[in-house]
């Protein structure tokens, strides 16, 4: 009877550490799986609000609100060309003329912009 | 166990109880009717009205799709839309092949762009303008995403409905979720969950016969004018059959490479544009 009780008493001891061993493979799983998924900088593709810090660790002003969060672009950056462009290729590169400005088309935050240079 | 049997006894059978082996029957027992259960039943009738249950039934069937597309009408107040002035409507149809291929193409009232991302590379074709740049990106979409988004500052539209766990990508920035009711969108009856979060608060639809999104209407509350995105989901598709050549851009000829300005590059360039200006008179 003795050696029965003992047998048992191992027996749930096995069980005890099996279970110990399934509850840390459960939440190590648990901790990859959770770590496995994506976090955006981006809410549905629009880009989230930020404070941007500048020179001297102060706000800038909304001339470069820009980039990490607002809806302009940086100074000399234009969404779009002013009407009345016309496409001019200078040392094999393609430019976009207007008024006498010229233009170099990047791609930025997943659309075309247009930066302006001096040729 | 079978003792040997003395002379002029029966023989005796001990049963031992052997929890151990008990436990691991018991246990594959429930699991087996745990599954033949949830496979007898339809997603219908599993939803109910806990909108993090439906958020994950949503999200467990567009993560089950392997090839799937859908369309997207999106659209976006003028204040999201980067460096405009004008509110944005567009058509966008999006193909996705699990582990590692998408496609998306956008047609908007002024233009026409489509994103390719083959796993090996990331191409944005400006259709209208006849220009495109490349990114060398690999891996699965879920790697794309996150690499794209934090080194070229963009993802793909919608990004959260295609990447292979829509759930976490989405609860991570919801803080409270509501039931509103069922509601009509497009003749499909829907569940309407309202989910606030610290950037935008969401009204999401989710079709109570198949689980899947048809309406998302964000509010992104910290902008002046609580600016909307608002799309509408049709034309779902989840045992799509792809070319695989779809995903792959190939320039024409007629179509030039431009270059992709990354975070970091266009972050200097505001920089060099918010330097602070030269006083033109010092004060006595």
């Amino acid at each position: 009877m003795k050696t029965t009780n003992r047998s048992y008493r191992g027996k749930f001891r096995v069980l005890l550490e099996l279970g110990k061993t399934i509850s840390r493979v459960a939440l190590v799983g648990a901790l990859v799986l959770s770590s496995v998924s994506v976090a955006l900088a981006q809410v549905y593709g629009v880009r989230r609000t930020a404070v941007v810090k500048g020179p001297n660790t102060t706000v800038v002003a909304s001339r470069t609100t820009v980039v990490a969060g607002g809806t302009a672009l940086p100074h000399g950056y234009i969404a779009a060309l002013p009407g009345g462009y016309r496409a001019v290729v200078v040392s094999g590169t393609r430019y976009y003329t207007v008024g006498g400005v010229y233009y170099r088309p990047q791609i930025y935050g997943g659309r075309t912009v247009y930066v302006r240079v001096h040729i | 166990m079978l003792k040997k049997p003395r002379a002029g006894q029966r023989p005796v059978h001990h049963c031992e109880f052997r929890p151990l082996f008990f436990c691991f029957t018991f246990i594959l027992l429930a699991f087996a009717l745990a599954c033949s259960r949830a496979a007898e039943q339809p997603a219908t009738t599993t939803a109910n009205n806990d909108p993090d249950q439906l958020l994950r039934q949503m999200s467990e069937k567009l993560a089950q799709a392997k090839n799937l597309s859908f369309k997207v009408e999106r659209k976006l107040d003028a204040a999201l839309v980067e460096g405009r002035n004008v509110a944005e409507n567009a058509v966008i149809e999006i193909s996705v092949s699990r582990p590692g291929k998408f496609h998306a193409k956008s047609d908007s009232t002024d233009n026409a762009r489509q994103i390719f991302f083959d796993g090996q590379s990331l191409s944005i074709y400006d259709q209208t303008m006849k220009l495109y740049a490349t990114a060398q990106v690999t891996g699965t979409i879920d790697e794309a995403v996150a690499k794209i988004d934090e080194t070229y500052g963009f993802t793909p539209p919608l990004a959260e409905f295609i990447l292979s766990d829509p759930y976490g990508a989405l609860s991570k920035q919801i803080k409270t979720r509501t039931y509103k009711g069922k509601e009509s969108i497009a003749g499909v009856e829907c569940h309407h969950l309202s989910l606030s979060a610290d950037e935008a608060d969401s009204d999401l639809w989710i079709g109570t016969a198949d689980l899947l999104p048809r309406k998302l209407v964000a509010t992104f509350k910290n902008r002046e004018g609580n600016p909307q995105l608002q799309a509408v989901f049709s034309n779902w598709n989840l045992t799509s059959t792809f070319d695989d050549k779809m995903f792959t851009f190939v320039a024409a000829n007629d179509v030039e490479k431009i270059e992709m300005i990354t975070e970091a590059q266009m972050k200097e360039a505001a920089k060099e544009s918010a330097a602070p200006e030269v006083p033109t008179r010092k004060n006595p």
